[in-house]
């Protein structure tokens, strides 16, 4: 008996004993349409035990999980993402082409594989297109109808002999919300993995056979009719011409300022608990370099990991919740317009907007993006986006060189930074659309699906789920790199490379500083000197590092809690020969700097989580740090040409 | 018949299009055989339909198909978002969609008279 291909590893290619479940004997491959209620009986069969498959180079996570059949033998039972149609397959990115993908390898494993599909009878006309489709093909079906208490509640049933003979599958009827319901699937599965496959090419009308399995059949389902009603009147007001956008914008704008302000009481926290540790270890291993090492190297890199994390779960319930409400797709058919302007769609509006608070959950959150394509193009463009962190090296520039200009003023350049980010994201969308990320798209075909409550037990495992992906996937790049920037910053570089004088603060002694020097050249046109470029390598992990890594060279401590004895320091350097060293346009180029380089190495390792290939958080980097610097350099040269200061 | 799933491989060379993103917009060649009055896009809201022709390849087609929406098949436009934006429609399944402007432009309809209630039990053939 070979080995499933989806029970042999988790996706980070361990697994631990306590996971340990005999070899599959099948591979139980749960399909439907989206929202036809298949992760709920995903959660009913498996008792919510679920691991994410690992499947190279697919980027959609397909939850799995071992259920042992009433015969004894043991089933791998994945939840395959929702679908329209097996046949229509447009992309192998898309949900469809993984899919197929998916059925396709566990074919060629020679494992038994049966297709189980979830219909919602609800909406019994609309599933069994997707049955039609699948009865065609080689391969055994079995069709779990749900929704049975809502027929029952109508008293109304459903044939399923009748339906079993049309659809030449077994067919079961049950009840997401009944136990019981789980025994009857399992044994439907023993039945249908026995059962010889025959094949043919089915010719029946779904909406027909709908009518006519469904006792009382002309009637549409009540409870259908009943939510559909209420869907038609909830769109009237939510889908409305001029209320719409403006109800749509609010929500987005609330869920904007929860994950933006959950940030900061967060971070405060947990800054105060890594400074309570540093004490404690200070205390026990004395101040040293290797103290110094755990507190502002590792601990402090994560600190960083957890800072993100309630954002991360914020978003994910927001967007959960949205999804399975129904509303996301409204949102979605309101600004598609708008979005089309960059060349992507309605579904990328809420992950750029949510980028504008911070790029790392935002780029978890494109999983809401059907098209494979956008969705690259998304996550490529979203680190453009004026994202917190680059708020106080922002406001120290501000204060440090316009310091003379009025509130008005620093407020409108602020604005102006935002909409830079905004641009820069705009181009670099048109551009990506014909170049890296270029060819067919989906076409835009968005299911408006009546508005229903969400399941907050799915939404909350949801929310956890991807709190504990991320600390577990990105954590452990944020904290390494975060270690190697304590090693460039604080460790002092061998002798030979040594540029400063011996009396020099032990930050001008360190690795960093000794890169900073040799950069001197190269960021020279730019108006950077090499004490520029230590905060840059600095911020390389973080954008936010950098108003402490210039606090540390000009000798300020805690140049976080207030700028001002930092910006007099900076406006007050001198170059060798005595002239200042930073200008107006030292400034305006540091901003467009800052603008366009993902200095960020959460984002990175983000990025790799996602399109699960380092290519592209490789071409991020290197795309927008080369803008970047072209850009800084443009505007320092053009800054000169105009007699800026 | 016996159908296979296709191989990866072989998803992976469908081919592309160079330029922008999508063919849910063909020349203007293949559509100016629908007249402009009797494209869905132009269809009036509350209007049952009925579609007469999809100029689309075939595996957009097919995407139309998956949700319903084949010729002879019954739709009814709801509304259009502001600005130019997407088409919300029902179709004969029940199942509401949205679909891009320049898609719905593609595809030929005729108005059903006298309009039928949408999830009557009528056949209509």
């Amino acid at each position: 008996m070979t080995t499933a291909p989806t029970a042999a590893r988790t996706d980070d290619g361990s697994r631990s004993p306590a996971e340990q479940t005999p070899p599959a004997q099948s591979v139980v491959a749960l399909l439907g349409r989206p929202n036809s209620g298949k992760s709920s009986l995903y959660n009913a069969l498996t008792g919510g035990d679920a691991k994410v498959g690992n499947f190279p180079g697919v980027t959609v996570d397909i939850l799995e999980a071992a259920v042992r059949l009433p015969d004894g033998s043991t089933a791998m039972v994945a939840d395959l993402p929702g679908l329209y149609s097996i046949d229509a397959v447009i992309d192998p990115e898309t949900d469809e082409g993984i899919a197929r993908q998916f059925l396709d390898r566990v074919r060629g494993q020679g494992t038994p594989l049966l297709v189980a599909q979830v219909v919602d009878a609800t909406q019994l006309a609309l599933g069994l297109r997707l049955t039609r489709e699948l009865s065609g093909r080689d391969v055994p079906l079995l069709v779990i109808v749900t929704q049975k208490d809502v027929l029952e509640g109508e008293g109304r049933a459903l044939d399923c002999p009748a339906l079993a003979e049309a659809v030449g599958a077994p067919v079961v009827l049950v009840s997401g919300r009944d136990p019981a319901s789980r025994d009857v699937i399992l044994d439907a599965i023993v039945g249908a993995l026995a059962r010889p496959k025959t094949s043919g090419a089915a010719t029946w009308d779904p909406p027909a056979l709908a009518r006519q399995v469904l006792s009382d059949a002309p009637r549409v389902s009540a409870e259908a009719e009943r939510r559909r009603t209420f869907t038609s009147r909830a769109d009237a007001v939510l889908l409305h011409s001029v209320i719409g956008p403006l109800l749509f914008l609010g929500l987005m704008a609330v869920v904007f300022a929860a994950v933006f302000l959950v940030a900061e009481p967060v971070t405060a926290f947990f800054d105060t608990s890594i400074g309570k540790l540093r004490g404690l270890l200070e205390r026990t291993l004395g101040a040293g370099l290797f103290t110094s090492f755990l507190t502002d190297g590792v601990i402090a890199g994560a600190g960083t990991v957890l800072a993100y994390v309630p954002q991360i779960a914020i978003l994910t319930l927001a967007m959960e919740v949205l999804d399975a409400s129904g509303y996301l797709a409204r949102g979605a058919f309101l600004v598609d317009r708008l979005l089309r302007l960059l060349g992507l769609s309605g579904r990328s509006f809420l992950p750029l907007l949510m980028g504008h608070a911070c790029a790392i959950p935002a780029i978890a959150s494109t999983r809401i993006i059907r098209d494979p394509r956008e969705r690259l193009t998304t996550i490529l463009v979203l680190p453009l986006m004026t994202c917190s962190a680059r708020l106080p090296t922002y406001a120290l520039i501000l204060t440090t060189f316009f310091a003379s200009r009025g509130t008005w003023f620093k407020a409108g350049v602020f604005v102006l930074l935002y909409f830079s980010g905004i641009l820069a994201g705009l181009v670099a969308s048109l551009l990506l659309r014909r170049t890296a990320t270029k060819g067919r798209s989906l076409p835009l075909l968005l299911e408006m699906p009546s508005y229903r409550m969400p399941e907050w037990r799915l939404v909350a495992r949801k929310g956890w789920q991807s709190a504990v992906r991320f600390v577990r996937d990105v954590g452990r790049a944020i904290v390494l790199v975060a270690a190697l920037l304590w090693v460039l910053l604080k460790v002092p570089a061998p002798d030979a490379l040594q540029t400063a004088p011996p009396s020099a603060p032990p930050i001008e002694h360190s690795i960093a500083a000794a890169i900073g020097h040799r950069l001197e050249p190269l960021t020279r046109p730019l108006g950077f000197d090499w004490r520029i470029d230590v905060g840059l390598i600095g911020s390389f992990g973080a954008r936010e590092v950098m108003v402490g890594t210039m606090g540390v060279i000009f000798g300020i401590e805690d140049a976080g809690d207030d700028v001002s004895p930092l910006s007099q320091k900076i406006r007050e350097a001198r170059r060798p020969d005595g002239s200042p060293a930073y200008s107006t346009r030292t400034a305006l180029a540091l901003l467009a700097f800052f603008v366009l380089a993902c200095q960020c190495v959460s984002t990175l390792a983000a990025i790799r989580r996602e399109t699960k290939s380092w290519r592209w958080p490789l071409f991020v980097l290197v795309y927008t740090y080369s803008v970047a610097y072209l850009v800084a350099l443009i505007v320092y040269q053009l800054g000169g040409l105009a007699h800026l200061s | 018949m016996k159908v296979t799933f296709m191989h990866a491989a072989a998803m992976a060379n469908v081919q592309t299009f160079p330029g922008l993103p999508s063919t849910t917009a063909p020349t203007a060649a293949t559509t100016a055989s629908i007249p402009d009055e009797s494209r869905l896009a132009s269809a009036l809201a509350g209007q049952p339909v009925r579609i007469l022709r999809i100029v689309q390849d075939e595996e957009h087609a097919a995407w139309l198909r998956a949700v319903g929406m084949h010729e002879g098949a019954e739709v009814q436009v709801l509304r259009r978002a502001p600005f130019g934006g997407p088409i919300h429609l029902r179709t004969r399944d029940g199942g509401e969609f949205a679909i891009h402007r320049d898609l719905a432009r593609c595809i030929g309809v005729a108005p059903i008279e006298p309009a039928p209630p949408l999830h009557s039990s009528r056949t209509t053939a």
